[in-house]
Parts: structure tokens; sequence; C-alpha cells
């Protein structure tokens, strides 16, 4: 069994988070709570080693039917992609897929991809 | 566009209220609904959900705790501008915090800014995000704006094209 898939996933009730092994994350809903880091930080985090546990040459993360979030939920984002980056030979790629018609996908993966070099893809649709 | 809306000077939106989460989601999706119902725009719709999501969440944080804490929001429009405000009662020390932030924001341009302080927060991952302000500047394209009352309460404007 893969660490991904083994991986807790927090309740939260307006996000629905799913891991489909080998290498594929779904996020729907929506993140506008206080502190999404204390609620969410800690699983993107052991969602991140444990890509790197199964050797993972890519980790797809499927954000299109996630339609709005605020700029600390984003910053979630920012960190994973700081930690892909910064992650050495032992690292993957993170392919975010996207919607080109939501505004905070459009925006804020462009900048994203810019921080995080090679290691990271989008796919906009 | 629905043709009877007010004059310019009068706020098509004038909501008080304590500052409190529990309300953040319901006055930003109203809002959202407003704009997207009045002037039939998917993306002002959109723009002003975030600015009302970033522009709240600050009040609601920072605003200083007591009686007299209240938040305003008011949406004006007329052809040239729409503009969503938020006033309220903020922490003294916050009050420097924002003053600073907005004033390094204007320095860059909206684009760079984002980018500066995505790169801020890859490199501070202990300390707050502060993503909010750039954000409603180049996601949403709306400039900022804050105003100092005698009262030590604050209003940030928030100004773009409709």
């Amino acid at each position: 069994m893969s660490n991904l898939s083994q991986v807790d996933l927090p309740q939260l009730a307006s996000l629905e988070l799913v891991i489909t092994p080998p290498n594929s994350i779904a996020m729907r809903g929506t993140i506008a709570i206080p502190d999404p880091g204390l609620l969410l930080g800690g699983c993107f985090r052991r969602m991140h080693e444990a890509a790197i546990a199964d050797a993972l040459r890519e980790l797809s993360v499927d954000v299109r039917q996630l339609t709005f979030v605020n700029s600390s939920a984003i910053r979630l984002f920012v960190d994973w992609s700081s930690w892909v980056a910064n992650a050495g030979g032992g690292g993957y790629l993170l392919r975010f897929r996207t919607d080109r018609r939501i505004t905070w996908q459009r925006t804020s993966f462009a900048v994203l991809q810019s921080l995080g070099g090679k290691r990271i893809a989008l796919d906009v649709e | 566009m629905i043709s009877t809306l007010p004059s310019s000077t009068e706020p098509l939106i004038f909501l008080r209220f304590r500052p409190a989460w529990a309300y953040i989601d319901g006055v930003r999706e109203f809002c959202r609904f407003f704009c997207e119902t009045t002037y039939r725009q998917q993306d002002l719709a959109e723009r002003a959900r975030v600015v009302l999501q970033e522009t709240l969440e600050n009040a609601v944080k920072y605003s200083t705790p007591g009686q007299l804490s209240e938040l305003e929001v008011e949406v004006h429009a007329d052809r040239d501008s729409f503009r969503i405000s938020i006033t309220s009662r903020p922490d003294p020390l916050h009050l420097q915090t924002l003053k600073n932030e907005l004033s390094h924001l204007t320095m860059l341009d909206p684009e760079a800014a984002y980018l500066s302080a995505f790169v801020r927060a890859a490199n501070e991952p202990d300390s707050p995000a502060r993503l909010g302000l750039a954000r409603m500047r180049y996601e949403a394209r709306f400039e900022l704006h804050l105003d100092e009352r005698a009262d030590g309460r604050v209003r940030i404007t928030a100004t773009g094209k409709p």
C-alpha cells in the first residue's frame, strides 16, 4: 500500500479532498476558514512527504473544482511549491490541474509556477 | 445593468455588523450575488468576492474588541468606477503594519507585488501569509486606499473598473 493512500484527511465541511493512488489528489469546494494552515497545513505536508516516500516522479493535484479560497489557503499551495522546489534529487513534479475560468486559479497558479520553477507543471483547461 | 440604481453618492449596499468571522461568508456571497445580478458580469462579481473576503478577514482579525467595535461595508458604483469600502476600528499595532504594507505594495506593479508576496511567504513559512492586499490588486484588479478618521476608525477603499 502506498504512503500517499494512507495520509489521514482532515474533516472540513466546505472541502472534499480525495486521494486516488498512486499519484492523484483532487480538491473540491471552498477554503475560506480563519487559519487553514492549522487544519490543512499538516495534511499538505504529509501528502508531500508521502509522495517522496513513494518515490513518485509526478503528483497530480486537481483543483478545478476548488472554486474559492482565501489568501491564507493560497499560502498552503505556496508552501507546497516551495517544498517541491527545494526537495533536491528525491523530489517529484507537482502538476496542478486548473480551470482558467476560475479567477483565483488563473492568477495564483501562474505566479506559483514562476516560484517553483521546473518542479511545478500546470495543466490549464 | 439595471437602470434604477441610486445616484453615485448613495451606496448601493450599506451593511453594519459586529466583526465576527461567522458573517464573512454571508456578506461576501450576498455582495457577489448583488454584483452578478445587477451588472450581469461574472468577472466583476468574482473580483468583488475576492475583495470582500480579504478586506473582511483583515477587519475581523484585527478589530479592537469591545462594544464600539463594528464593521461597515459600503459598495458604490458609477459609470467609471466600482468601490468597496470597509470601515473598522483596528488595533493600532495592526494599523501601522497595514500602512507599511500598502506603502510597499504601491511601489510595485500588481503582478510584481503579488510575486514578491509569494516569495516572502515562501521564505517566511512561520509568518502570516500577507498575500491578501497584493491579491486584491493583482487578481481582483482593485487599487487600495486607506483613510484614518479622528475617532480611531479606518476605512479601506478598494476601487476598480466596473
